[in-house]
């Protein structure tokens, strides 16, 4: 088969090092560098919903 | 397909998804049988040449989950000769070892580098091939495998991750000192895929997790229930076919003990 042949012409002297390169770091592929997980901080959102709660609060009816 | 633009990383990250979606479709074909149409060439090009390679044995999970028989005549095998002969293990090992080495020296941590972790991947696919009738072409590596931490141990991170590397040696009908730690590191490797899935890190919770699909198999207490982990993962890993491939071959091996 004349395809097959074709598919078989690739050797190591065509190969660049940064190919070899690549094959090595994508077998030895780590974690995920950085997480997308969310941070829990409580006492951001709880400051937060407590100065929003104080801005929309309704003020307190005066008296006369 | 290739680009002019692309890095070789890039050209063949594309190879190695358009590889895996193929072995997921093998998967389910009945029987494992090879969904290969005949006289289809696998590896035609340097890129795919370089997927079959980065794949490794992970390219016969279909034909080792069910049983099929593997034989010379299997375009995985044929591919897969090829591949080494285009990437031998000396040169795609000997890209990394300098400077893993020195960082290692550096660090003065007594961890595998990510040549070990080659050389038993190439191990894996050279011992896939030597039972398609071809002669072994890769030694299991010189350097020493890991003990499986004991409780307490702090190194469960560094180990698990280690473990998610090694990933494609998961399978059925493989056996090696790999083999035996994860046997022995059960519990450690529940950490690891837990504290994978707590950062999203969706991939190597799906690695490290076949691992524990692999013990389920052979008979041992996996410390997670693995079907609703592998079905999050699933659900929230990603478009990777790498990762749907773990995905997969980790269900079909936790089913494995259902049956």
């Amino acid at each position: 088969m004349l395809t097959h042949e074709l598919a078989r012409t690739t050797d190591t002297a065509t190969v660049a090092p940064e190919e070899y390169s690549a094959v090595t770091s994508m077998m030895a592929e780590g974690e995920a560098p950085l997480s997308d997980a969310p941070l829990y901080s409580p006492e951001d959102v709880g400051g937060g919903l407590l100065v929003l709660g104080l801005l929309l609060s309704p003020k307190p009816p005066k008296d006369r | 397909m290739s680009f002019a633009d692309a890095t070789p990383q890039e050209e063949y990250s594309l190879a190695v998804e358009r590889m895996a979606v193929r072995a997921l479709d093998a998967l389910d074909v009945v029987g494992g049988a090879d969904a290969t149409a005949p006289g289809t060439v696998l590896g035609a090009s340097t890129a795919e040449l370089a997927a079959v390679r980065i794949l490794g044995a992970d390219l016969f999970a279909p034909h080792l989950l069910s049983g099929a028989p593997l034989h010379a005549g299997l375009a995985e095998a044929v591919a897969m000769a090829d591949a080494f002969r285009t990437f031998p293990p000396e040169h795609v090992n000997g890209q990394q070892l300098s400077g893993q080495q020195l960082t290692d020296r550096q660090l003065g941590a007594h961890r595998p580098s990510d040549a070990t972790v080659v050389g038993w991947r190439d191990w894996a696919a050279s011992e896939v091939l030597s039972r398609c009738g071809l002669p072994p072409l890769v030694r299991p590596p010189a350097e020493s495998t890991p003990a499986a931490p004991e409780d307490g141990e702090g190194r469960w991170q560094d180990w698990s991750l280690w473990m998610a590397k090694l990933s494609p040696l998961a399978v059925p009908g493989l056996d090696s000192p790999v083999h035996e730690s994860a046997r022995h590191g059960m519990r450690a490797l529940g950490r690891g895929t837990v504290r994978a899935m707590l950062r999203r890190d969706y991939r190597t919770a799906a690695r490290i997790a076949r691992w524990l699909a692999l013990g389920q198999a052979s008979g041992l207490q996996s410390p997670l229930r693995l079907e609703p982990l592998f079905r999050q993962v699933r659900l929230f890993g990603g478009p990777s076919a790498r990762t749907a491939l773990d995905v997969r071959v980790g269900e079909r091996l936790a089913l494995a003990v259902e049956r």
